[in-house]
Formats: C-alpha cells, sequence, structure tokens
C-alpha cells in the first residue's frame, strides 16, 4: 500500500521539481525579487510570516466552509423542489444557468457593497460561485435511477417518498460527489476574491496588502496556500464520497 | 382449472407523430391458479405494454384486470413485477436488494432481511448475500432479481424477458432451475418472451400476440409432461407458434389454423 502510495505521488512530485526548477532559473535572470523571487525566497518569507499567514488562512477557511456548507444545503433544497414539483425545472433551471453567467467580478463588490464588510457577503459570494454545480448535478443524479426504476419501485406499491428513499436518492449520490468535488475547488477561490474586495482578513485580504507592499514573494505564498487549502479539501471530499458511496467505485470493493 | 387473473378486452394507445396509435386492441386472456402462461409476438408488438398494464403500471384506454374476480385495473402492487433490466442496484447489497420489495411494504429490516436470507439460500444464493450486484455472473443477477420478485408474496409473478439478457447456455441453465421453482412453489404468472422455445419450455399455455394493434392471435396449450428438457422443446408446439409468426411454413391443414387476420409479417406458405 505504502509502495502503491509513493508510486503515485512520484509523478506529482516529478512535474512539481520541473516547475520549481523552472521558476527558480527564471527568478535568477530576472534578479529582481519584487517582481519575481525565488521559490526558496517564497518559503523563507512564507515561514518568517507564519503565525500571520496561519491566522489569514484560517479565516479563508472559515468562510470557505461556511459559504460552502449553506451553498449544499441551497443545493439539496432546490434540487429536492425541483425534482417534486413537475415543471419547476423547467422554470428554475434556465434562471441558474443566467445566474452563473453574471462576473463574480463584478457582483462581489456589489455584495460587499450590500451587506458590509461582515462574515455574511463573503459566505454569500462562495456560495453563488459553488452552488450552481451542485444543484446541476443534484437534479441530474436524482433522475439517473431512470424510468425502469421507477416503474419497479411503482409496482411494489413505493410511494414517492419511498422511492426518494431507496432509490433515487442513493442514486444521486455519485453524481453529488463529482459535483462537490468540482464546487469545493470553486470555493476557495470564491472566498478568497470576496475577501480581495473587502474583508479584514483571509488570505484575498493579505495578497491584496502585500501586492500594495510590492511583497510579491508573501503574494506567491498567500497563493500556494490557497492552492494547498483547495487541494486539501479536494482530497477530503474525495475521502467522504469513499467513506459514503463505496459501492460508486466497484474496484474498492471488489473481494477476491 | 379456475381463472384466477384475468385481462377484458385490454385496449392501449400510445401518442405517436401523427395522434394516438394503438398498441393493444384488445387483448383477452386468462391464467388459472398455479399456472404459468408464456406470452410471445413479434419484436415491438405491445408485449412488455400488456406486462405494465396487468402490473397496474399503465391504465388501459378500454378494459379490465381482474385478479380474483377483484377490479385491480392500473392499481399497483397485487403483482409482483420483474422488469427486463435486473435493476439490482449498485448501492444495496445482494441481500438488502431482494429485500426491497419487502421494506416497500414496510416490513422490518430484520425481518426482510431473515425473509430475503432464506430466499437467497433457496435460489442458491446465500454465498452471495453480502456482496454488490456487480459481482454477480448475468444467471446469478437474474436469480437474484426473480428472488426479489417472489420474495413480495403477490398471488401473480410477471416476468418480462427474464432471460433475454443471458447467453443461449447460460439461459438453458435458467430456464430448468425457474422450471422447478416455479413447480415446487406452483406460483400463478405471465412470462413474456421472444424466445418461441422458451415459452414452451416454460409454460402451461403460449398465447401469441399479433402485430400492431396487438390481439391474443393464437392460443396453444402444452401438454408436454415435466419436467421438460430445456432446449429441446416439444417441437410440434413450437412449429405451431412460429407458423402463427410467419417465421416458418405452415404445415397444418386450413381448418386448424387459428383465425388471425393480423398476423404479422408474410406467412410463408409451401407451393
Amino acid at each position: 500500500m505504502t509502495r502503491r502510495a509513493a508510486e503515485r505521488a512520484l509523478p506529482v512530485t516529478v512535474v512539481l521539481v520541473v516547475l520549481g526548477a523552472g521558476w527558480h532559473l527564471a527568478a535568477l535572470t530576472v534578479a529582481n525579487p519584487r517582481l519575481l523571487p525565488t521559490p526558496s525566497r517564497v518559503v523563507e518569507q512564507a515561514w518568517a510570516q507564519r503565525d500571520v499567514l496561519a491566522e489569514h488562512t484560517a479565516a479563508t477557511l472559515g468562510v470557505t466552509a461556511a459559504g460552502f456548507a449553506v451553498s449544499v444545503v441551497v443545493a439539496w433544497a432546490l434540487a429536492l423542489l425541483v425534482d417534486l414539483v413537475p415543471g419547476l425545472g423547467r422554470g428554475v433551471v434556465p434562471v441558474l444557468v443566467a445566474s452563473q453567467t453574471i462576473p463574480v467580478v463584478a457582483l462581489a463588490p456589489l455584495v460587499v457593497l450590500w451587506f458590509g464588510f461582515g462574515l455574511l457577503p463573503k459566505v454569500l459570494v462562495v456560495t453563488l460561485v459553488t452552488f450552481f454545480p451542485l444543484v446541476v448535478g443534484l437534479v441530474e443524479g436524482l433522475r439517473a435511477a431512470g424510468p425502469g426504476a421507477t416503474a419497479l419501485l411503482t409496482s411494489m406499491g413505493a410511494s414517492r417518498w419511498q422511492q426518494l428513499r431507496w432509490v433515487r436518492l442513493p442514486g444521486a449520490l455519485p453524481r453529488f460527489f463529482t459535483a462537490l468535488r468540482i464546487a469545493v475547488t470553486y470555493a476557495v477561490v470564491g472566498a478568497v476574491f470576496a475577501e480581495y474586495v473587502g474583508a479584514v482578513r483571509g488570505l484575498g485580504t493579505y495578497m491584496n496588502m502585500q501586492r500594495a507592499a510590492f511583497r510579491t514573494d508573501l503574494v506567491l505564498a498567500a497563493v500556494a496556500l490557497c492552492a494547498l487549502v483547495s487541494v486539501v479539501l479536494y482530497g477530503l471530499t474525495w475521502a467522504l464520497e469513499r467513506a459514503v458511496v463505496p459501492w460508486a467505485h466497484p474496484r474498492a470493493v471488489a473481494r477476491a | 382449472m379456475r381463472d384466477f387473473f384475468e385481462v377484458r378486452d385490454v385496449h392501449v394507445m400510445r401518442s405517436g407523430a401523427h395522434g394516438p396509435l394503438p398498441v393493444l386492441g384488445g387483448v383477452d386472456l386468462r391464467v388459472g391458479r398455479g399456472e404459468l402462461v408464456c406470452v410471445v409476438g413479434p419484436s415491438g408488438c405491445g408485449k412488455s405494454t400488456l406486462l405494465g398494464v396487468v402490473a397496474g403500471l399503465l391504465r388501459p384506454a378500454r378494459g379490465r384486470v381482474l385478479l380474483a374476480g377483484r377490479d385491480v385495473t392500473g392499481t399497483p402492487a397485487h403483482t409482483a413485477y420483474m422488469p427486463q433490466q435486473d435493476l439490482l442496484f449498485a448501492w444495496h447489497t445482494v441481500l438488502d436488494g431482494v429485500a426491497l420489495g419487502l421494506r416497500v411494504q414496510r416490513v422490518g429490516r430484520r425481518e426482510a432481511r431473515a425473509r430475503a436470507r432464506d430466499v437467497l439460500a433457496e435460489f442458491g444464493l446465500e454465498a452471495f448475500a453480502d456482496a454488490r450486484p456487480d459481482e454477480l455472473s448475468g444467471g446469478m443477477r437474474q436469480r437474484a432479481a426473480l428472488a426479489r420478485t417472489v420474495l413480495q408474496g403477490r398471488d401473480v409473478v410477471l416476468l418480462d424477458e427474464p432471460f433475454g439478457a443471458l447467453d443461449a447456455l447460460t439461459r438453458l441453465d435458467a430456464q430448468r432451475w425457474l422450471a422447478a421453482t416455479w413447480r415446487a412453489h406452483r406460483w400463478t404468472g405471465l412470462l413474456v418472451t421472444h424466445d418461441v422455445g422458451e415459452a414452451v419450455t416454460l409454460g402451461d399455455r403460449v398465447l401469441r400476440l399479433s402485430g400492431r394493434p396487438a390481439v391474443v392471435a393464437q392460443e396453444v396449450a402444452v401438454d408436454e409432461p415435466r419436467p421438460r428438457t430445456p432446449g429441446v422443446p416439444d417441437e410440434r408446439v413450437v412449429r405451431t407458434v412460429l407458423a402463427g409468426l410467419g417465421v416458418v411454413p405452415d404445415e397444418r391443414a386450413p381448418d386448424e389454423r387459428e383465425p388471425d387476420e393480423r398476423a404479422p409479417g408474410l406467412p410463408v406458405r409451401l407451393p
């Protein structure tokens, strides 16, 4: 198992090392740390600023988690509603699609303007950028079991609720988790952007401040932390998926 | 044999591009208690639609479905229906999948599982109770689907192409197994198939539907004693049904033939 993990980690390690080496060479050529610091300088400065960075990262994580939680709840509620009320989907889904064409760049400052610098506007931005893939994944997932399954359950005398419980809900989970993984990566970006527009704490705010101070190294350190947070959250949803729907990955449960 | 359930003059319309299309044009059939009646017909003639009506999934435009004298037209949960696909859900273990019908009937989990375990044991699947459906072979999946069907404890069992997805040899094995199990339980049922040999091997009677709009065009009793040998069905009956379907020459004298004005295809006749 450890050997397999090592084999899996090898390609990504190689890619990171190559990219890092390229960056290092470029930085040496540029020879201006304000323009492009070397990776080692970024790591060094990030370590020196670790307490401040940790505080901002925690703030960003808080916004991400709160916004994402709201998003998941809203997505489930909306998807179940669309599923239960025939015709509602045709009314709601086009509006949802349209809502996704509004650039967050335009919307986020307005949301901050309307709701101030507290937690609420940032949670709203995260919700806005993440709930669409969740709703689409859920609405399609709830239909994934297909008409044959509906016929079978109806022939058994199952009520709508029983059909949902025994077939459609579990059948929706694989798509839900796929959507969850996509959405969670948007969530961090959404949180950082909302902070960028106006906040007291958070990686977005931090980046903004350091950019203004020409501390490119610290901006890049914050960027790296964002990426790290995204990867960790992605990994968590992946682990959650394996735990909740092991049957969606037959190779994981295959026995001798 | 007393009629146990009856389909009377059932008409079904489907919406088509140019208005409603008749699919079933007045189907009449009767099944006695403990009898297995097999329905064959040209593909697309409405065999599955007929089962849908009997299962209460479709309300016919006209006609009735009677079960032990009671009108059950358009109401489900009187029969146990096994659709063409096995529909064993990936999120259930074999045991929970087989118990599904009982759980829908609000039987408690423990009892439903215990009863499912008994059926699995009888069907030779007890070793796979905790397996996932994709770990079963095609034949085993069909057996599990049938276990789920009969465990519902309904008075009538409806099988839609139960072995349609199996390869030829597995299918013969499944037929032998179904015939034996059926005999042991004396279930009452209707089996739809496109395989005339299968119908003649399994059925007490074989009904042939005409092309659309379908009516029962021919009814043949299979007198061959049981146990029968799958793969070598009563040749006379097979010939009769195939002749009715227009795929082999009709060797019967004209007065032996069923009146069937809507036989599909071009009947091939010897010169």
